[in-house]
């Protein structure tokens, strides 16, 4: 497997590639729906990560309307479209922070307590992401939001750092800091609840 | 400071869901055309042909991507407290000059003054290897330098600073390798899963979440974080700061995976080569991680890898108090499986004497994409370095005991990657990021 960023992904189908067609678009609007067809799944995909599958298809769709509208202010100079995208679907998330939190707070509970809820998606998440899915599940809950948006733009969407300072319109420098912040309180999360025990033996 | 099973974790735990259903992708779809149509025509619109088409060309792509984790384990420390970790018969202790001169460093560390403000600039890099035909050899890459500070009290502000600094040739040798290899001014190497092209530029500092009415806490927004009084109250003992501070536990429990895999192996084997292909491959990958948990626990029964990245977080991220940070410094020369190790030069040039864990071992497989000189296992320690004038933290790295895989050709002592404390403490001026580079 290559996985040195595949150039194909730029361009998928034919000789156009993203930039060009975004574009072209601000002339003939329906050539965004290639936009779409593209990078619509993918999108999807990550909404669906953070938010379960029925919050997706909301997510997704919006983040495709808001490009379409914001799709003058794209600078093919400045960045690629898939962290384009990315940023766009990050900030939409970030308005549904609370059920992206009742979502993690949920994987953290014991599988058992799930099924009773009826969330066998959750059971199933749990079951293979072993009994530490739970410590992981606690401290994504509990991650500052810039963090986590850094940590599951690295962890699920598989963007550089660099891209994901396009994304977020963050310096390389503060994508690295704000990742290794992340990552240091996921360890610990997997290690004895470090970091709780820190506080509520602080503020007792 | 490479933890990486953490990422592989929140992988796994937001696992692949389903693709989009086609009816949600062609109501999305409707919108979009909607949109474009300028709101003219939702149904006309809605049975274009190019909706039937099936989405995501990219979906395979993507799924690789995801698939792309990150192929090193860092095999972490096991779990902590075993029996007899609690130094309670020590035996007679042979005059450890190395130890001697951690606890004097700590004894200084006892007479740090405090002020209005406290800062901490730190520099962090990670050790890369570049391999063109005149000869192999390191470059420091994701080079980074963070500065941040914080008022005293909540309501005095607090700020958060990074900026890039220049990939450099490890050592002089790396540096004379660089030279012959023409001193080309970027480096593309192999960065986890992927290739990544470092380069010499410096980015101008970049002001992250600065808040003037912020302040007053560490390790922790709002409530969470510890206040100035919450560290004037903590102890000074060495006993309760290990109790407190040096838990250790950072590797996955081996018998906690154990169960996860029985309950696995339990269930019945589903009909569907779809959902049984995924079941082998979680056997699998319990399997690989229940082994990597037994080899850690074995190379570092007591965690003392993990100790020593607690105390490093710990000193590093809060303004402890003088008489605590001694504390921490003398209860972490205490654990097991840490040792002192005499007098080092940190990467920016400065004396100091320092701690070690124990050493661990670190495979990289092929599984996601490591091209073959990249493969291999090595092992490698964790060690923390302090100031001996002032006891004072200077940094951390990660150093290699073992040569092999990626750093086959190294000589044991290379430095890995390193965490380093270029400057920090209280002042009464409100602190600036510095402009001059650290190296």
């Amino acid at each position: 497997m290559a996985h040195d960023r595949p150039p194909e992904r730029e361009a998928p189908a034919g000789p156009r590639s993203d930039a060009e067609v975004i574009v072209r678009s601000r002339r003939e609007p329906d050539a965004f729906a290639e936009i779409f067809h593209r990078h619509f799944a993918e999108i999807h995909r990550y909404a669906a990560r953070r938010l379960g599958p029925d919050a997706a298809d909301d997510i997704a769709a919006e983040t495709f309307l808001v490009a379409f509208r914001k799709r003058g202010r794209f600078d093919p100079e400045r960045g690629t479209v898939r962290p384009w995208l990315y940023g766009i679907v990050t900030r939409l998330i970030g308005l549904h922070r609370r059920s992206e939190g009742r979502r993690y707070r949920a994987l953290a509970r014991t599988p058992a307590e799930n099924v009773h809820d009826g969330h066998e998606d959750l059971v199933a998440a749990r079951v293979t992401a072993g009994d530490a899915g739970a410590d992981i599940a606690d401290a994504l809950a509990r991650l500052p939001r810039g963090e986590r948006d850094v940590l599951l733009l690295v962890a699920l969407a598989d963007l550089s750092y660099e891209e994901v300072g396009q994304a977020l319109g963050l310096k390389t420098g503060t994508v690295a800091s704000r990742l290794h912040r992340a990552r240091r309180r996921l360890r610990e999360a997997l290690g004895a609840e470090f970091k709780a025990s820190i506080t509520e033996e602080a503020t007792a | 400071m490479t933890g990486i099973d953490e990422m592989d974790g929140v992988r796994r735990l937001l696992a692949e869901p389903p693709e989009p259903s086609p009816e949600a992708s062609a109501k999305a779809f409707a919108k979009l055309a909607d949109e474009m149509s300028g709101g003219r025509s939702r149904t006309s619109r809605a049975g274009r042909p190019w909706f039937a088409r099936p989405l995501g060309l990219g979906a395979g792509l993507v799924a690789a991507g995801a698939a792309a984790a990150v192929a090193i384990a860092v095999t972490g420390p096991g779990t902590s407290g075993s029996p007899g970790a609690r130094g309670t018969a020590t035996p007679p202790e042979k005059v450890d000059l190395n130890k001697q001169a951690v606890l004097a460093a700590a004894a200084k560390a006892a007479l740090m003054p405090t002020g209005k403000y406290w800062y901490t600039d730190q520099v962090s890099g990670q050790s890369y290897i570049v391999r063109p035909k005149t000869g192999a050899y390191a470059v420091v890459g994701a080079h980074s330098e963070f500065f941040q500070w914080s008022g005293a009290r909540k309501g005095m502000g607090e700020a958060f600073f990074g900026r890039d600094i220049p990939a450099r040739p490890l050592t002089p040798k790396d540096e004379a390798l660089w030279r012959r290899a023409g001193s080309p001014s970027a480096f593309r190497v192999w960065s986890n899963d992927h290739y990544y092209t470092y380069d010499r530029h410096v980015s101008k500092w970049d002001a992250d979440r600065p808040d003037a009415q912020g302040g007053g806490r560490w390790l922790g927004d709002g409530d969470a974080g510890l206040t100035v009084d919450d560290l004037q109250n903590l102890p000074t003992d060495p006993a309760s700061l290990t109790a407190r501070f040096l838990k250790g536990a950072s590797g996955p429990d081996p018998r906690r995976i154990e169960r996860t895999l029985a309950q696995k192996q339990r269930e019945p084997v589903p009909a569907d080569p779809n959902a049984r292909a995924a079941r082998a491959a979680a056997i699998q990958s319990l399997q690989n991680d229940l082994e990597k948990a037994e080899q850690a626990q074995r190379e570092d029964p007591h965690g003392s890898r993990a100790k020593v990245m607690d105390a490093e977080e710990v000193m590093m991220e809060l303004p402890l108090p003088p008489a605590v940070r001694a504390g921490l410094m003398r209860a972490l020369a205490a654990q097991p499986g840490v040792r002192a190790i005499g007098p080092v030069t940190d990467p920016l040039g400065r004396k100091g004497t320092a701690l070690a864990a124990a050493d661990t071992t670190t495979e990289v497989t092929g599984e996601f994409g490591a091209p073959a000189a990249e493969q291999g296992s090595y092992t490698s320690h964790e060690e923390i370095m302090f100031d001996p004038a002032t006891g004072e933290l200077l940094g951390s790295r990660d150093v290699l005991d073992r040569p092999g895989g990626a750093y086959r050709s190294q000589p044991p002592g290379f430095v890995i990657n390193y965490w380093l404390v270029r400057s920090s403490g209280w002042t009464d001026a409100k602190p600036k990021p510095p402009a001059k580079l650290p190296f």
